[in-house]
């Protein structure tokens, strides 16, 4: 199991640093045109390590900077989500009684509509292919499952006598949130936040797919695969290319985030 | 060794990795007679027991031999005897029943497996069976599952399901431990009655000297997995030679030494603590179900406390001294009459208006572990109420005190970094006394805050409470353990069903109690003289369980277990009467008792 985590680790790292320095380690960038080589295969000849599309763009260039738009994402629509839903659940789980009914019902109602009508609602009222238009769309369903995994583990902590002598200690309701409850569910919120991160970047390639998402001349892994499926029978580096890139991805963050949850949280803890 | 020994433990040794748990433990078990195991927790002494049965994680290194009537039982032959010839109930029943299955269908399934009988035939038997445990009204136990059933219930059927194969040998881990002692007295008695009428061998685990005296012929001391003395029962209980032997006798309190820890005369002249509760009631909603319902955990009690003074609250589980405990600190919802504190009734107080009361009010909670937040150090969790409650302190000042608190209880500063679960249970309780105690409390509520410890460490920490107790500190001290509360409180109140059936100064109401009630609880505390243990659990009277607070008798809450109940209990709810100085007793009939 651990050796698992390690190479996810590793893997995660180095695709982080590649897509962070790709700049520096490549000639070209995303939106440069190579004119001489169009729809070339992968060659080492002008530097087209993987080779580049239709209008001559690099493919490295662009993976690398797709990579950079997914991670970012990512990381970003779970850090919303880890905010939101801790506060939300630990506050719900703590209070109890009625508050506790209202916001729980609350985040069944958002868990009952259509996701995908209101992405596509709010993406289309914003610009299209603002990367915030994004954050917020993702961000606004990510953080309901935390929601209610931070409200279970609060209500078991809530019960615990240490949370009675903080009480009797005289420690104010938002200070016992902070300084007892939070600590003690961010086991469990660093596991399932790990697995949220690969489900919130395929979301957003889902939606680049679509065309929802990310626009040119920037990309993201899920539009550059997008094109590639066009292009499948004649350049099929194109797919494949971006398809491994995020299959790898996702593998790893996967991996990664299941080591965590039987570490941090215990096998069999409610963590989906 | 004896000729009829049924089994024979040479040199019996358990090791994870190179930690052994027990170290080259000899013993041997008598045909018809029992063998105590004392000693306190990490003593090996269950460790020993289940590596016997083969029941031992995989990792763990067994060496030695235990030969069985003639079988070896280490390496793997411990299984093929275990449920038929050798039985073991466990300290918590709960967890050792299946959950979804019936009581009659869990004792027939061990008759099924290793009799091969008809499940029909093995209904019948298991009806016998339960019988013979006294449990009454068998044919509908038989259709409830375990958690309709009481804690004792429970554990007369776990002794049920283990004599379904007529065992030779019944290995009893730590069984009463955790049953109230009324339930504890009516288990032991029903063990010795079995024990007898079966001539079987028995073999009970327990780390409390009153088990002992009860129970077993034999016994074997333990300590960090060696055996340290043994003896037959009358020798070591009356002169042991081990000095833990002594240590141990020492520690565990008893009705018969007056208390120790107590002042010698009633009320110390400290003056009132500025806490009054009147006729509290304290209701809790229960969720569920069709229709919400509410339990009333609390019936009009009242209590004052004086500086100085330990005030034991004692009665069965789900008397309500734990809820009354928990409302003087506003932890549990107030639903009638009143607690004042510096004149104010404390369930109107804001939230800025608390300060006084959680400065002049601590709290100490029964399970040590569970009571520190896992996430913090000790350092951090003695100096919570001081950032809580005197905010104007500096970063360094907080720490001098709470290093001085820590001392105070015997931690010295290299505790500060550590966190709950390197600590010892005793060490935890510590822990949670210097937070009690570093806002220097006028009032400390105990709740069962010395249950859960051995009795050495128990002794300890009693010790501490009297120091502070002595510093003017009042005390109420909930525990459902009479010996205990004898040692250290000047004045008890009785608690049946959520309310006050007797009260008056330690010696009034312990030496000579006028409550039925009272007098059965008293009877119930396990002695540590043999003879008279067991004449006592042979004539004990209190039976049942007690009822719950959600189905209560009308009039007298106890009549239904009152040995001296008549009509007149069923019509009127007694009141509280005054037998002589701040003796009151709760009881219709206490004039026409004998004394």
């Amino acid at each position: 199991m651990m050796r698992r985590v390690r190479g996810a680790s590793v893997v995660l790292g180095l695709l982080t640093v590649t897509a962070l320095a790709a700049p520096w380690l490549t000639p070209w960038n995303h939106e440069q045109l190579d004119w001489a080589n169009i729809a070339v295969p992968p060659q080492f000849e002008g530097a087209h390590w993987l080779g580049t599309d239709r209008l001559g763009r690099d493919l490295f260039a662009r993976c690398m900077q797709a990579l950079r738009v997914s991670l970012l994402i990512g990381v970003l629509a779970a850090l919303v989500s880890v905010c939101i839903g801790v506060a939300w659940g630990a506050t719900a789980g703590y209070l109890g009684g009625r508050v506790d009914a209202f916001m729980m019902r609350f985040v069944d109602i958002i868990y009952a509509l259509p996701y995908v009508f209101i992405v596509i609602i709010l993406a289309t009222l914003f610009e299209r292919g603002s990367i915030a238009a994004l954050l917020l769309a993702i961000g606004a369903v990510g953080w309901l499952t935390m929601a209610r995994i931070v409200r279970g583990q609060t209500l078991s902590l809530r019960r615990r006598e240490f949370i009675d002598a903080a009480i009797a200690s005289g420690v104010s309701t938002p200070a016992i949130l902070w300084r007892h409850i939070v600590p003690n569910v961010a086991g469990a919120v660093i596991a399932y936040a790990t697995l949220t991160i690969p489900q919130l970047i395929l979301f957003e390639s889902f939606l680049s797919f679509l065309g929802l998402g990310v626009q040119e001349p920037s990309a993201s892994l899920g539009s550059l695969i997008n094109i590639g499926a066009q292009e499948m029978e004649t350049a099929p580096w194109m797919l494949l290319v971006p398809a491994t890139l995020l299959t790898v991805l996702l593998i790893s963050f996967n991996l990664l985030g299941d080591g965590l949850r039987s570490r941090l949280a215990g096998d069999g803890a409610a963590v989906p | 060794m004896s000729a009829d020994a049924l089994l024979t433990v040479e040199n019996l040794g358990v090791g994870y990795g190179d930690q052994p748990a027990v170290r080259a433990v000899s013993f041997d078990i008598a045909r018809g007679r029992c063998l105590g195991v004392i000693g306190e927790s990490g003593a090996g002494k269950s460790q020993a027991f289940l590596a016997l049965l083969g029941l031992l994680p995989a990792q763990a290194r067994v060496s030695g031999s235990a030969r069985f009537d003639g079988h070896e039982l280490l390496g793997g032959g411990g299984r093929s005897l275990r449920g038929r010839r050798i039985a073991m109930i466990f300290q918590d029943p709960m967890t050792a029943l299946t959950p979804h299955l019936r009581v009659g269908d869990q004792i027939a399934e061990t008759l099924v497996a290793h009799r091969g009988v008809t499940w029909t035939a093995a209904r019948t038997r298991a009806a016998e069976l339960l019988a013979q445990v006294r449990v009454g009204d068998v044919e509908r136990r038989l259709r409830q599952y375990p958690h309709e059933l009481s804690g004792g219930m429970r554990q007369r059927v776990m002794i049920a399901g283990a004599l379904a194969c007529d065992p030779d040998l019944l290995i009893a881990d730590e069984p009463t431990t955790a049953l109230d002692v009324s339930v504890q007295a009516q288990l032991l008695a029903l063990l010795r009655q079995i024990v007898a009428e079966r001539q079987m061998s028995m073999a009970v685990v327990t780390h409390d000297m009153g088990v002992i005296a009860a129970l077993a012929d034999d016994v074997v001391v333990m300590r960090e997995g060696c055996v340290v003395e043994r003896g037959c029962v009358d020798t070591i209980l009356s002169t042991p030679r081990h000095e833990y032997t002594r240590a141990l006798l020492a520690a565990t309190p008893r009705l018969g030494t007056v208390g120790s820890l107590a002042a010698a005369s009633a009320p110390p002249a400290g003056g009132e603590l500025p806490l009054a509760a009147r006729e509290v009631v304290v209701k809790h909603r229960l969720r569920g179900g069709w229709r919400p319902m509410s339990l009333t955990a609390v019936d009009g009690a009242s209590l004052d406390v004086c500086a100085g003074e330990a005030v034991g609250l004692v009665g069965e589980s789900g008397c309500g001294k734990s809820s009354l405990a928990r409302a003087l600190l506003r932890l549990a919802p107030v639903d009638g009459g009143r607690i004042v504190w510096l004149g104010r009734d404390v369930q109107t107080l804001d939230a800025g208006e608390l300060r006084p009361l959680r400065s002049g009010v601590q709290i100490v909670f029964q399970d040590p572990l569970a009571s520190l937040d896992p996430a913090m150090t000790v350092a951090a969790i003695v100096a919570e109420p001081l950032r809580a409650l005197r905010p104007d302190l500096e970063a360094g000042a907080r720490r001098s005190l709470v290093l001085r608190a820590l001392e105070d209880v015997g931690l010295d500063a290299g505790y500060a970094a550590r966190r709950g679960r390197e600590l010892s249970g005793g060490q935890c309780q510590r822990v949670a006394l210097a937070r009690a105690m570093i806002v220097e409390p006028k009032l400390l509520v105990c709740d069962e805050a010395v249950s859960a410890l051995d009795v050495s460490i128990q002794a300890q920490v009693l010790e501490l409470l009297q120091g502070f107790k002595r510093r003017g500190t009042g005390i109420v001290f909930v525990s459902h353990n009479l010996a205990v509360v004898r040692q250290l409180c000047e004045r008890v109140l009785v608690m049946y069903l959520g309310r006050i059936v007797e009260s008056g100064t330690a010696d009034a109401v312990l030496g000579t109690p006028r409550h039925p009630y009272t007098r059965l609880l008293l009877d119930a505390v396990p002695r540590l003289d043999p003879a008279t243990a067991r004449a006592r659990l042979a004539s004990f009277a209190l039976r049942g369980d007690p009822p719950s607070a959600v189905e209560r008798p009308t009039g007298c809450a106890f009549r239904s277990r009152c040995p001296h109940a008549v009509d007149a209990c069923a019509e009127r709810v007694p009141s509280l009467d005054t037998v002589e100085n701040s003796h009151q007793v709760a009881c219709l009939r206490w004039r026409e008792l004998p004394e």
